[in-house]
């Protein structure tokens, strides 16, 4: 994937240049908003992770414009207000994610992975998932491995659901905790493993041709086709 | 108290004002009155001495004689009548209190020596106007032609004295009247000052409410909003002190972490160790740092986004959801009583992570087998929000303190855990208008939360 970052703050930038080459993607940084805004503008990228506090042109401005301007490409806001107001008023602007400095890289990386492979919306109007023997029914919100219903609780469905979006492809806990729960904030207890690991049993209930969801340790989860 | 330079100067631009308008005032008014009176003065003594001859004569013209002297000894003898003598055709005095003195017919002035009623020993200077009448009888009518001056120079010393006099109470009860107005706003200025100066426990002086006046009213307004400032720095200092506590004993938990792994022999596997602990030590920091933040903010009432109406009975459930799992696995019963929908106005994520935040506490510190309970009811003007657990409870003292930033029940202290949670939950009510309270559910905890139910 080809990103482009808007970030002022050198060190910051280059940390995440640095990982997401690591990772395979193209990288463009720009320093301020301005040339962030041009770079956007000229050229296409599948993500764009942009500083909410940009010279030049802060990153509220800068999604203005480009959404003004008819580029869709997800953006990604990197921010060290945490407020919640914050947070609204940068998704009503037009981008599409939001993390809060300071962030680890794994989540970085996990949402970048998410907004690209998001871009085409397909995802969105497909009424039947599959991956390898799983099927997961929208409309029906119903899952099955092979012929055998899976009984899923409607968050487990939800999260099921999230992770074939996703899948092959790290998804973070707190990734997780906003997409399925709605919780914009880190609970104490063990939600999301919990949920997982009753998940997982259910799935491996129905017999080894069900997919796998493996913990990537220190980053999150992630469902493979087996 | 002394009176300060700029009282001392207002009050002199007071009393300086008042004393024009006075002077202008009396002014205009002894003017009028001075005109009035010098009227009447003006038309000369000769002239009216002439019209009352004629009168006199008129009147023995009209009457026999006895009746006729009889009439003008009456009518000269009013206040407002003339000095007069009257004389037989011998030149006898009849009657009158001039001297009997033969004057000649006409006019003619006449020294009056010491006379009846003069002040002091002065002489008096008379204007004499003498009538024969046709038996021989004469009438003199007189008049002291100092007259007229003296009762202008009265009427002047009269009305310098009284104005003077009255300028000097006015003078006197305005100028006490204005020192005090101005020393009560010197106060309050005062208080202004030495509240800057870093008293900032001071208010400014307000009377009781049967005697508030505007400055009152302006003390009053003072006073709320250096409550409101005060209780926004002891928000900020509390934080500062939070972070300062809290936040400093975990970091140095952290460099006596690092600083063991690096005096040990090297080891790349003890290093990443070593680094993976303190990412996580660094992540409970930025945790706490992050939830001490958003109490602030909240606290402070900035960072909210605009309310909007939100179902607390389908937050409470939502919630129950999330944290049913997890506390089936701790051996905990949760389950929500709520009939219908009940909404507030408020922000949902804040909502949902203050029950989140309740249901959390009740989870880590109860026993297992403990019952928790989320309750959404609408009673009267309010829409209220119960969690209730049947677990052990904490003592009434505690119940006040639960709230506060960073308390830990004793025997809380060694399960995980900030000591935010609630005050984080007590922010999140307080930034809604709501009221929140913790009550004894024998056995167990209640935290209450009432909502001001939205205006139907």
């Amino acid at each position: 994937m080809r990103v482009l970052v808007v970030e002022d703050d050198a060190e910051t930038a280059a940390y995440v240049a640095r990982g997401l080459k690591e990772q395979g993607h193209g990288v463009e940084v720009a320093g301020d908003g301005r040339d962030g805004l041009f770079l956007a503008l000229d050229q296409t990228f599948d993500v764009i992770v942009m500083d909410r506090m940009t010279p030049g042109m802060d990153g509220l401005s800068v999604v203005k414009s480009l959404r003004a301007g008819g580029v869709v490409t997800p953006v990604l806001f990197l921010t060290a207000l945490g407020g919640v107001g914050d947070r609204v008023e940068g998704l009503e602007a037009g981008a599409d994610d939001y993390l809060v400095k300071p962030f680890s890289f794994s989540e970085l990386n996990a949402r970048i992975n998410a907004l690209g492979r998001r871009a085409p919306m397909r995802e969105q109007t497909i009424s039947v998932l599959k991956l390898g023997a799983l099927e997961l029914n929208r409309l029906q919100r119903s899952a099955r491995v092979g012929d055998k219903m899976l009984d899923l609780k409607p968050k487990e469905f939800q999260l099921l659901e999230y992770l074939m979006q996703n899948a092959d492809r790290v998804v973070t806990r707190t990734m997780l905790l906003e997409h399925v729960w709605d919780f914009h904030f880190d609970p104490k207890t063990t939600i999301v493993e919990t949920h997982i690991s009753r998940i997982r049993a259910k799935l491996e209930a129905c017999g080894p041709e069900a997919p796998n969801i493996h913990t990537v340790r220190g980053a999150g989860y992630m469902l493979d086709a087996n | 108290m002394r009176i300060s330079l700029a009282i001392r100067s207002t009050r002199t631009r007071v009393a300086g004002f008042m004393v024009i308008l006075f002077l202008a005032a009396f002014g205009v008014s002894g003017l009028a009155t001075w005109l009035a009176l010098t009227a009447p003065v003006e038309e000369s003594t000769q002239a009216r001495l002439l019209r009352e001859a004629s009168q006199v004569t008129g009147l023995y013209a009209t009457h026999s004689r006895a009746q006729a002297l009889k009439l003008i000894a009456t009518r000269e003898k009013r206040p407002t009548g003339y000095n007069f003598l009257i004389t037989d055709p011998a030149g006898r005095r009849l009657d009158g209190d001039l001297p009997e003195q033969a004057f000649p017919d006409g006019l003619t002035t006449f020294k009056w020596k010491a006379p009846p009623l003069a002040t002091g020993d002065d002489d008096v200077r008379m204007l004499v106007m003498t009538v024969r009448m046709p038996d021989g009888v004469r009438v003199s009518l007189g008049e002291d032609l100092e007259r007229s001056r003296q009762l202008q120079v009265s009427f002047l010393r009269t009305f310098i004295l009284t104005s003077g006099a009255a300028l000097f109470i006015a003078l006197a009860v305005g100028l006490s009247y204005v020192t005090r107005i101005l020393r009560r706003i010197e106060l309050i200025a005062a208080t202004a000052d030495a509240v800057s100066a870093g008293e900032i426990g001071l208010r400014a002086p307000v009377r009781p409410p049967e005697r508030r006046d505007d400055i009152d009213h302006l003390a009053i307004a003072m006073n709320g909003m250096l409550d409101e400032i005060e209780r926004l720095l002891v928000s900020v200092r509390q934080v500062s002190d939070d972070v300062a506590h809290d936040l400093r004993t975990p970091l140095a938990h952290l460099r006596q972490r690092v600083e063991v792994a690096l005096a040990g022999p090297p080891d790349f596997d003890a290093y990443r160790q070593a680094l993976n602990g303190a990412v996580e030590k660094i992540d409970d920091v930025l945790a706490t740092f992050e939830a001490l933040l958003r109490i602030g903010q909240l606290e402070a009432g900035a960072n909210l986004a605009a309310f909007q109406p939100v179902d607390i009975a389908e937050t409470a459930r939502s919630v129950a959801e999330a944290f049913r799992p997890s506390a089936e696995d701790a051996g905990h019963d949760l389950s929500v009583v709520a009939a219908r929908p009940e909404i507030v106005q408020g922000e949902r994520s804040l909502i949902t992570q203050m029950v989140a935040n309740f249901v959390e506490n009740a989870l880590i510190h109860t026993p297992k087998g403990t019952t928790i309970e989320l309750r959404v009811e609408r009673i009267g003007p309010v829409v209220r929000l119960v969690v209730e657990d049947d677990g052990l409870g904490v003592t009434p003292a505690e119940r006040e303190q639960i709230f506060r930033r960073f308390y830990r029940v004793d025997r809380s202290r060694t399960t995980p855990g900030s000591g935010l949670g609630l005050s984080l939950a007590a922010a999140v009510a307080h930034a809604h208008g709501a009221d929140i309270r913790a009550e004894d559910a024998a056995p167990g905890l209640r935290i209450v939360v009432d909502f001001p139910a939205p205006v139907a």
